[in-house]
């Protein structure tokens, strides 16, 4: 399902073709599941904001109930869902935002300016050659989770 | 008796200093200070400096290295002067200049700064060179009516402000004198600028000389002046001149102004006649078509981009490229993953075209990641976990091999080849 604006990939080839066709932009890649309620909420701000963003990024939605995405998911470690996770010319792009993980932003964004600030932040970053960006957000707009190390 | 400490004097209340742009409870010593005397021998000179170009260029006439400065800040009575009125400039700051205003404005600023009493006539000017300065202006107005009405045709000089009133008398005045039937449409038509009027010199334009013929080769007026000659035109040719003018066309009348117009040198006996609509019409450049105006109502392109089409120099600049082009083209070398961008690029349109490219990805293939829990490099971490995928791979193949056979005792294998003997 997902949103109609946005390409929901199925397959890992689909995967890595968007993650390597993307030059020069940042390559915004949500994990999700259609029927949850804070995906859906994040796939219509991502909707929304694909525009606004389309000179700088691009976002591809990826259904996590597929069979052969599974092995991204042991990859990039997602447990919780939503999670977004950002790319710039095939390089994963960590966004310090005081959670425990930094390399992905797990849940929704309050609103749509904030999900433009974000990528911003990492376009902008990834531009001067950073691998690893400050979140702009303040802490009370960033959703808090906790993470255990192998279910410890 | 002990004696008295000795009474502070009243502390000053805080001041604020416009030299040196900060406050300060020194009071009256503060002027005495270094750093406040270090700025106020920078501030006046730097006035007088300004007071000078304005007084040479006016007052005397002398052309100096720049024109006037539109606007000039007074610092003594904290006022911008600004000329609005093109016509005389600097008249504003002339007149406040010499008034009694500035130079109680100069009296206070010193006595508070410091700095002599000595120096306010450097930093003014007197009613003398006001009165100068009037009478030139007076002589200058006049003198360009009297003038035209002696000489065919007057100088080129007054051309260059087309906004200038002499300017317009001229052309009047040549209307009345000289060309009975010669009409003033053209004094008239108020053209956008097409030429800036700040000293730079431009090229004529060729096509606007194709009339006149190769004479006007070595024609070497500012800002392109194009000359129109008097004598050479009969009574019947004014009118053709006057159609010509109405509606800026020069091309419409090329073979018979060809015809009736001889080569004219630049410094030939005869004068020319420039007028501030030629000016104007002679850098249009490809704005000469015959009919009615090009101009911004009719939709007409603006002269700049016309002249630039004909300008051989920017054809050489337009074939590099546009510059839009070329600046999201250089992008950061040091951004993340450059190599990779200019490498996937390159592969990219050799696939558009059509070539063979070498295939680089599998279905193994997973893009740089560092890991949540990750401990070395992300190439570290990608290896740790394609071992990991491997071993996984591996495992599940093992349990698929591996068949399920039902239990067999060792009494029945007994009993299964017993059987098979006795067959």
């Amino acid at each position: 399902m997902g949103s109609a604006l946005l390409p929901t990939l199925r397959q890992k080839r689909e995967v890595d073709a968007a993650i390597r066709d993307t030059l020069d932009k940042v390559f915004v890649l949500r994990f999700g599941r259609a029927e949850d309620a804070a995906c859906l909420h994040l796939d219509d701000i991502l909707a929304k904001s694909s525009w606004d963003i389309s000179k700088f990024a691009s976002v591809a939605l990826v259904d996590m109930d597929s069979e052969e995405i599974q092995v991204y998911i042991d990859y990039f470690d997602i447990t919780l869902v939503p999670a977004t996770i950002f790319f710039f010319n095939a390089h994963h792009m960590k966004m310090d935002s005081g959670t425990p993980d930094h390399t992905k932003w797990i849940g929704s964004f309050s609103s749509k300016q904030d999900f433009i600030d974000v990528v911003e932040a990492i376009f902008r970053g990834a531009m001067k050659g950073k691998l690893i960006v400050s979140c702009p957000l303040p802490p009370e707009r960033i959703p808090r989770f906790q993470l255990l190390f192998k279910d410890v | 008796m002990p004696s008295e400490p000795a009474k502070k004097p009243p502390a000053a209340g805080l001041e604020y200093c416009e030299l040196c742009r900060h406050h300060h409870d020194l009071g009256r010593r503060h002027r005495y200070g270094r750093n406040h005397r270090d700025k106020l021998g920078a501030a006046l000179p730097r006035f007088r400096s300004k007071l000078s170009d304005l007084r040479r260029a006016l007052l005397h006439g002398s052309p100096s290295s720049q024109p006037p400065r539109p606007h000039l800040w007074c610092p003594f009575c904290s006022i911008d002067l600004v000329d609005l009125d093109d016509r005389s400039p600097c008249s504003n700051a002339i007149y406040h200049l010499a008034s009694g205003e500035h130079l109680k404005g100069v009296k206070d600023f010193l006595r508070k700064h410091g700095g002599g009493m000595d120096q306010v006539d450097s930093l003014r000017i007197s009613e003398d060179e006001v009165a100068k300065w009037e009478k030139g202006c007076e002589s200058l107005s006049t003198g360009a009516k009297t003038g035209t009405e002696e000489l065919i045709g007057p100088s080129l000089g007054p051309m260059k402000d087309i906004q200038n009133e002499s300017t317009c008398d001229n052309s009047d005045t040549f209307a009345r004198t000289n060309i009975p039937s010669f009409s003033n449409t053209a004094s008239y038509v108020v053209m956008p600028l097409q030429n800036p009027t700040n000293g730079a010199y431009h090229p004529i334009s060729t096509e606007c000389h194709g009339a006149f013929g190769s004479g006007n080769a070595s024609y070497s007026a500012p800002y392109g002046t194009v000359g129109l000659p008097i004598t050479a035109w009969g009574s019947a040719e004014t009118h053709k001149q006057q159609g010509v003018l109405s509606t800026n066309c020069f091309h419409g009348t090329g073979p018979e102004m060809n015809g009736h117009q001889p080569t004219i040198p630049g410094n030939g006996p005869r004068p020319l006649i420039s007028f501030a609509a030629h000016v104007q019409q002679s850098h249009s450049g490809g704005n000469l078509s015959c009919g009615p105006k090009a101009n911004v109502h009719t939709g007409a392109p603006p002269p700049w981009l016309k002249a630039n089409e004909h300008d051989p120099n920017n054809l050489l600049l337009r074939s590099c490229g546009a510059p839009g082009e070329g600046k999201s083209r250089k992008l950061n070398p040091k951004r993340v993953g450059a190599a990779w961008a200019e490498r996937r690029r390159a592969e990219m349109e050799m696939q558009k075209r059509g070539e063979f490219v070498p295939e680089t990805s599998d279905s193994s293939w997973l893009p740089n990641f560092g890991g949540v829990w990750q401990s070395g490099t992300r190439k570290e971490s990608k290896k740790d976990f394609e071992k990991t995928l491997e071993l996984h791979d591996k495992k599940s193949n093992h349990e698929l091999s591996l068949e399920i056979k039902p239990y067999i005792s060792k009494r029945m294998v007994n009993a299964i080849s017993q059987s098979l003997f006795h067959i």
